[in-house]
C-alpha cells in the first residue's frame, strides 16, 4: 500500500483520480486536499498533517503538489521538514500520478531506492512534456526496412 | 528476452504504456503490426506515447518476429505490443522465447463479449486465445498492472457465461 496525498488548488486533485481511475480501475489509497482561497500555508500543511498522521508511523509517504512554489507546495514542504520519510513532487500531471502508482513502492522501500524511483519519475514526467508539431521528423527512417534489426 | 507481449487494439498508448514499461522493466518496445508500418501519423503518436527511457521499434508481424528471434536481442528486455489475438497468435507461433501473452484492451464491437472492463472478445478471439494455450504459452487477461490477473481457465469460463 502506497501512502500518496496530491495537494491541488481546487478540485484538480479529486478529477485526476478521476482520471486515473478510468486507465487503472482501482487507484487503491489516493488521498487529496484542495485548498481555497481562505486557507493560510499553516492551515494546508495542518489538513496534509492530519491525513499523513492516518498512514502508519514512519513509513513512506508521497506528496504530489499542482504547482512549484505555491502555497500547496510550501504547505507540503513544510510538512516534509517536520517528518522523514517525506517525499514532496511538484507539477502533478497524470503520467506522473500513473507512473507513481504503477512503481514497486512499498512500506518497506529503503529511502534510497524511493528516492532513485522518484527522481526517476520527474525525469520521465519532464520529457513527456512536448510539442507534438516537432515530433513529425523522428519517424524519416522507414520503419521495418531491415528485417530483423530494431 | 521478451519480457511480455500484450494485446491492445490502440498498440501503444498514453499512460497505459508507461505503466506496463515501468512494470516490466523494458528497455525496448516492438510493436508489431502491419498497418503501423505505413502510418507516419501513427507512427508519431507513437513516438510521443513511449517512455523516454525505452526504444521504439514499429515492424510489421513478420519483421518483429524477426527481431524477437535475433540472438543480437537476447540481453534486452522487449516489451512487444500486437493489436490483436491474431497477430499474438502468429508471433507465438513463430517465436519461441515468447513465454508471456497478455490481453490488455480489446475494445467492445458488434458480436464481441465482455470479459473484463477492457477486454471483448468473439468466438476468432477465443479460438487464436485457445490455440496460443495449446502451444503451451502462459496467456492471461490483465488490463493493467495493478489489477488482478484473469488465468486461461477463467477467461473461457468468463466467455462460456
Amino acid at each position: 500500500m502506497k501512502n500518496i496525498i496530491l495537494v491541488t488548488h481546487a478540485e484538480f486533485a479529486k478529477g485526476i483520480i478521476t482520471s486515473a481511475r478510468l486507465i487503472l480501475g482501482t487507484t487503491e489509497n489516493i488521498k487529496y486536499v484542495s485548498i481555497s482561497e481562505k486557507e493560510t500555508i499553516n492551515d494546508v500543511a495542518e489538513a496534509i498533517g492530519k491525513i499523513v498522521r492516518t498512514f502508519p508511523e514512519k513509513s513512506p509517504v508521497i506528496i504530489i503538489t499542482d504547482i512549484a512554489g505555491g502555497s500547496t507546495t510550501r504547505s507540503a514542504v513544510q510538512l516534509m521538514s517536520k517528518r522523514e520519510n517525506t517525499y514532496v513532487l511538484t507539477g502533478l500531471n497524470l503520467g506522473m500520478l500513473l507512473e507513481i502508482l504503477c512503481a514497486d513502492i512499498s512500506e518497506g522501500t529503503d529511502k534510497e531506492t524511493l528516492r532513485e524511483i522518484l527522481r526517476d519519475t520527474v525525469k520521465n514526467s519532464r520529457e513527456a512534456i512536448q510539442l507534438a508539431n516537432d515530433l513529425s521528423g523522428e519517424t524519416e527512417k522507414k520503419p521495418d526496412e531491415d528485417l530483423g534489426e530494431l | 528476452m521478451i519480457k511480455l507481449l500484450r494485446i491492445d487494439d490502440r498498440l501503444i498508448h498514453g499512460q497505459v504504456a508507461v505503466s506496463w514499461t515501468s512494470f516490466l522493466g523494458a528497455d525496448t518496445i516492438v510493436v508489431a503490426n502491419d498497418n503501423a508500418i505505413n502510418d507516419k501519423v501513427m507512427q508519431m503518436a507513437f513516438n510521443m506515447a513511449k517512455p523516454p527511457q525505452a526504444t521504439l521499434s514499429i515492424k510489421s508481424l513478420k519483421g518483429a518476429a524477426a527481431v524477437i528471434n535475433n540472438p543480437k536481442y537476447e540481453e534486452r528486455t522487449i516489451f512487444v505490443v500486437t493489436a490483436s489475438t491474431e497477430d499474438a497468435l502468429y508471433l507465438a507461433d513463430n517465436c519461441k522465447s515468447i513465454a508471456n501473452i497478455c490481453l490488455g484492451g480489446i475494445r467492445q464491437a458488434p458480436g464481441k463479449k465482455r470479459i473484463e472492463r477492457q477486454v471483448y472478445l468473439n468466438d476468432a478471439d477465443i479460438q487464436a486465445v485457445r490455440k496460443i494455450h495449446e502451444l503451451g504459452r502462459n496467456v492471461y487477461l490483465q488490463a493493467v498492472p495493478t489489477e488482478k490477473k484473469l488465468s486461461f481457465e477463467e477467461i473461457m469460463k468468463e466467455y462460456d457465461k
